[in-house]
C-alpha cells in the first residue's frame, strides 16, 4: 500500500537522515513506528503523503510512485493526525472534524453525520463538545478531537503522529484498544508514530523501531518483544521487557 | 452672527463645514479602497515570495519619507493622475494607505503558526483553499490594524490635499490661516480629529471581534 524504496532524505540544511531507506507497509496493516525523539518518525510519515520529497529513491501509494501523482489526492485519501493534534483555533471542534468532507464536497448533512460519527468514535459526545474551540478543550480532548478529524474522511489509510502523548494512562490505554478495534474493524491501513513501547506492543500487527533514521528490528510485537537482540532495542523495552513478554505470549496464545 | 467666534462660524457656515467634511472622508474612502483593493492580493502574493517582501515593502515605505506636500507637488504633474483637483491628492493618499495595508496583511500571513499550514496541506487542502479556510482567517486581526493605521494616517494627510484644489478640511484651515480667523482653523480640525477617531475606533472594534473569533487574544 505505501512503500519506501531506497529512499535519502535530508532536511534543508541538515545532514543526510535516512540513508537507502525501505519500509513497506501492505494495506490492512497497523503498522507502529516506535523510536526515540529525532529518529525520523514524522519524516518517514511525510515522505509517505507527499509533504517531504525523497533525494533518492521511490516513494509509492497504492503501487504507483507518489512523485507521479496528484499529492491533493493523494492526501485526502490519508486520514493524518499531525503530532501535537494542530487542531485549527478558529473553527469549533465539529468545523474543524468536518473539514476533510468539506474539501472533498460533501453536502452539509453528510458532513454532519460523518463528523457525530467520528467525535462518538473518540468518545466526544456531539452535544458537549461539536461547538467548543479547541481552546476549549483539555489537551486530552484536543488530540482526541484530531482523532476524529483524521477519522471523519473516511480514508483507507490513517497516519497518526503521537495522537495519544497527552493523555492519562487510564484513557491512553482505554482509547488505545477502542481505537485499535475501531481501524481494524474498519479495515483501515495505519501507519501509527509512538515513542511508547508499551502502547506500539499493544496496538501494533507490526512493530518498526527506528533510531537515527535506521530500522533496528520489524516484526509482529512478540518477535520484535522476545528476540530483542540489539542494546537499543533493549534498552527501549527497559524496565518493562518481562510486562511485555508476558503480554505478547498471552497474545500469542490467545489468538493460537 | 460674528463668525469669528467658534459656535457662530459654526452656525453660520455649517453647510459648508458639512460639506467639506464629506469631501474629506469621501477622498479617504476611495484611496483606502483603492489601496486595500491593490494591497489585499500584493500582501497574500508577498507573503508566497518571500525573495521580493523586502524590496516591495521597502519602496512603499521609502514612499512615506516623502514628505506629504512634496509628493502631491509632483503627482500634480504626473500624467494622467495629474492636474488640480481630487486625483492627484486619492493619489498620494493611496500611496500613504498602501504601506500600512501590505505590512498589516503580510504580517498576519507570516505569523500563522506553521504547523497549522501544515496540517491543513496533510489533509488535502489546496494553497487556495489553506489560504481562505486557515491563514487569512488567522491573519485577519492583523489586516484590520493596517487598515486602521492606514484609515486614521489618510484623514491626518488628507488636509493637505487643499493645497493641489482637492478640497477637504484643510480649505478651512488653510482658509483661515489665511484670514487670521482661528473659529475657522478650528472647524477644519475638529471634524478631521472626530473623523481620525471614529476611523480609530470603528476599526479598533473590528479587529477586537476578528481576533476574537480567530481565538487569538
Ligand atoms: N524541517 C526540518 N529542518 C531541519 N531538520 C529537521 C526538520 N524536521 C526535522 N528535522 C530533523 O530531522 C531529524 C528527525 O526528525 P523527525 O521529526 O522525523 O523525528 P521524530 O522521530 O518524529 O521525533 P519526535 O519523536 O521528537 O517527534 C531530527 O534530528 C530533526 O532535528
Ligand atoms: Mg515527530
Amino acid at each position: 500500500m505505501f512503500a519506501l524504496e531506497s529512499v535519502t532524505f535530508a532536511h534543508p540544511g541538515g545532514r543526510s537522515l535516512l540513508k537507502d531507506f525501505s519500509l513497506a507497509v501492505p494495506a490492512r496493516q497497523f503498522c507502529v513506528l516506535v523510536g526515540a525523539s529525532g529518529s525520523g518518525k514524522t519524516t518517514v510519515l511525510r515522505l509517505m503523503n507527499g509533504m517531504l520529497r525523497p533525494s533518492a529513491g521511490r516513494v509509492r501509494a497504492g503501487g504507483r510512485d507518489t512523485a507521479e501523482q496528484d499529492p491533493i489526492a493523494l492526501r485526502r485519501g490519508i486520514g493524518y493526525v499531525p503530532q501535537g493534534g494542530s487542531l485549527f483555533p478558529h473553527l469549533t471542534v465539529a468545523e474543524n472534524v468536518e473539514l476533510v468532507p468539506r474539501l472533498c464536497g460533501a453536502a452539509p448533512a453528510e458532513r454532519a453525520r460523518a463528523a457525530a460519527e467520528a467525535l462518538a468514535a473518540v468518545r466526544l459526545p456531539e452535544a458537549e463538545f461539536a461547538a467548543r474551540y479547541p481552546d476549549q478543550l483539555s489537551g486530552g480532548q484536543r488530540q482526541r478531537a484530531a482523532v476524529a478529524r483524521a477519522l471523519a474522511g473516511g480514508a483507507p489509510v490513517v497516519m497518526m503522529d503521537e495522537p495519544f502523548g497527552a493523555l492519562d494512562n487510564a484513557l491512553r490505554e482505554e482509547l488505545q484498544d477502542e481505537l485499535g478495534a475501531l481501524l481494524r474493524r474498519l479495515g483501515k491501513t495505519v501507519v501509527f508514530v509512538t515513542h511508547d513501547i508499551h502502547e506500539a506492543v499493544h496496538l501494533g500487527d507490526r512493530l518498526v523501531v527506528m533510531s537515527e533514521g535506521r530500522i533496528l528490528a520489524d516484526g509482529t510485537p512478540a518477535d520484535v518483544v522476545l528476540e530483542a537482540a540489539d542494546p537499543f532495542v533493549v534498552r527501549l523495552l527497559g524496565r518493562r521487557r518481562a510486562d511485555l513478554e508476558r503480554f505478547v505470549r498471552g497474545k500469542g496464545d490467545a489468538d493460537g | 452672527m460674528d463668525e469669528r467666534t467658534f459656535w457662530g462660524f459654526f452656525l453660520g457656515q455649517r453647510g459648508e463645514i458639512l460639506r467639506l467634511t464629506l469631501q474629506h472622508a469621501g477622498m479617504v474612502a476611495v484611496a483606502l479602497g483603492a489601496a486595500a483593493a491593490v494591497g489585499l492580493p500584493l500582501g497574500v502574493w508577498l507573503s508566497r515570495r518571500p525573495r521580493w517582501a523586502g524590496p516591495v515593502l521597502w519602496a512603499a515605505a521609502a514612499v512615506q519619507t516623502v514628505p506629504s506636500v512634496a509628493l502631491l507637488a509632483l503627482l500634480l504633474l504626473a500624467p494622467v493622475i495629474g492636474g488640480i483637483g481630487a486625483r492627484p491628492a486619492v493619489a498620494a493618499l493611496f500611496l500613504y494607505s498602501l504601506l500600512a495595508i501590505l505590512e498589516g496583511v503580510h504580517a498576519g500571513l507570516r505569523q500563522v503558526d506553521p504547523a497549522l499550514s501544515d496540517a491543513g496541506r496533510a489533509m488535502g487542502m489546496t494553497e487556495g483553499q489553506l489560504l481562505r479556510l486557515v491563514e487569512l482567517p488567522l491573519a485577519l486581526p492583523s489586516v484590520a490594524a493596517g487598515l486602521r493605521v492606514a484609515a486614521v494616517t489618510c484623514v491626518a494627510t488628507a488636509t493637505v490635499a487643499s493645497y493641489v484644489g482637492a478640497g477637504g478640511l484643510g480649505d478651512l484651515i488653510f482658509r483661515g490661516v489665511g484670514r487670521a480667523n482661528d473659529a475657522m482653523v478650528a472647524w477644519g480640525a475638529v471634524p478631521a480629529i472626530a473623523l481620525s477617531l471614529a476611523a480609530h475606533a470603528g476599526l479598533s472594534a473590528l479587529e477586537r471581534r476578528l481576533a476574537r473569533r480567530a481565538r487569538l487574544s
